[in-house]
């Protein structure tokens, strides 16, 4: 099936709730509305659409432009008996940032979420055990958004700080100024 | 022949040094391995390399049986508390060492996730360089290492 006729067929299903269609270096992705998720999916599965390659999120904050809804949520999947590919997307805000869990028609589903969640604060509804998957209960917050200081760890045992190369080089250098 | 009879009988030297040539050639090393350096590691623990020559090739998979703590790979903050238990559990006299590029300093990881060298919570010895080090390079800090432990004061305990 041809990328361009699977967008077709689900805007025909969903109507306006398919936002657009976005080029990728070689594919294109269509954009649901996030209230559209679940659905979109259920029309992907009754298209033949029986693997589930990846989930993953993005926070394009900045990129290219600020906008209200950043956070992307993306999914792909495969048809074995087309040989088809076909990729989703949807966008949502950074506060309550809520989406449809796909573990009921995926079970692959399940740790995709758990990372996307853990990584980037995404909420997925009905999923049976949204934990973080990849860093400890005692983090606070989610590291790959944006608006994470990027230079911030949350140690669990006491450190000595790490040494700061940078400011260590410019004081030997001032010094060396002033010799 | 000189006067003193037992000159070709008796070494005189210092306990330090006696349990420092002891020590240097009886390590059992803890290989404590979380990434990609552990197949080095593997390479240079095995019979190719030989380093049983230093006496330095029985891994032990209790650290209470070990006295060498070989942190092998990226140690990240939710590894941390365990590799520091680790440490405790093993008994004095003890060394770390610190093998490849993300153990001494964290390596090109500089984030949220990872400690950046893990001298930053336990005492290190020795610092192996590499992304992976060279056997050549392990074996070099090993016979550094038993210099180290043959001229340093000995614990006693």
């Amino acid at each position: 099936m041809e990328v361009s006729q699977l967008h077709t067929q689900l805007s025909a299903a969903l109507g306006d709730k398919v936002l657009g269609r976005e080029e990728l270096t070689d594919r294109e992705a269509t954009v649901l509305a996030p209230s559209a998720w679940a659905e979109g999916v259920k029309l992907l599965v009754g298209l033949g659409f029986d693997v589930m390659i990846e989930l993953g999120g993005a926070d394009y904050s900045n990129y290219p432009e600020p906008k209200a809804a950043p956070l992307c949520v993306s999914a792909h999947f495969y048809s074995t008996a087309s040989n088809a590919r076909a990729w989703i997307k949807a966008y949502l805000p950074l506060e309550g940032a809520e989406i449809e869990s796909l573990v009921p028609q995926f079970a692959a589903a399940n740790w995709y979420e758990r990372e996307c969640y853990d990584m980037f604060g995404v909420q997925f509804k009905n999923h049976p055990y949204l934990k973080r998957l990849l860093l400890y209960d005692e983090f606070v917050g989610h590291p790959l958004r944006k608006d994470y200081p990027i230079m911030k760890s949350q140690p669990l045992i006491p450190m000595r700080s790490a040494v700061d190369y940078e400011a260590v080089a410019m004081k030997r250098r001032a010094e060396e100024g002033k010799a | 022949m000189s006067g003193d009879p037992l000159q070709d009988v008796v070494v005189t030297t210092k306990l330090d040094k006696v349990l420092g040539w002891a020590r240097k050639y009886s390590l059992f090393q803890y290989p404590f391995v979380t990434a990609c350096c552990g197949m080095e590691f593997m390479a240079v623990s095995g019979s190719h390399y030989d380093t049983d020559r230093f006496g330095a090739a029985l891994p032990r998979f209790s650290p209470r049986q070990a006295d060498l703590l070989m942190v092998v790979g990226t140690i990240t903050h939710k590894q941390a508390p365990i590799l520091k238990r680790v440490y405790d559990q093993m008994c004095d006299p003890k060394w770390v060492v610190a093998f490849g590029v993300c153990a001494p300093s964290g390596g090109f990881y500089q984030n949220y996730g990872s400690v950046p060298g893990i001298d930053c919570f336990l005492p290190v010895d020795m610092y192996i360089p590499g992304c992976p080090p060279r056997p050549e390079t392990v074996i070099d800090a090993l016979i550094k290492l038993q210099d180290r432990i043959q001229n340093e004061r000995q614990a006693i305990v």
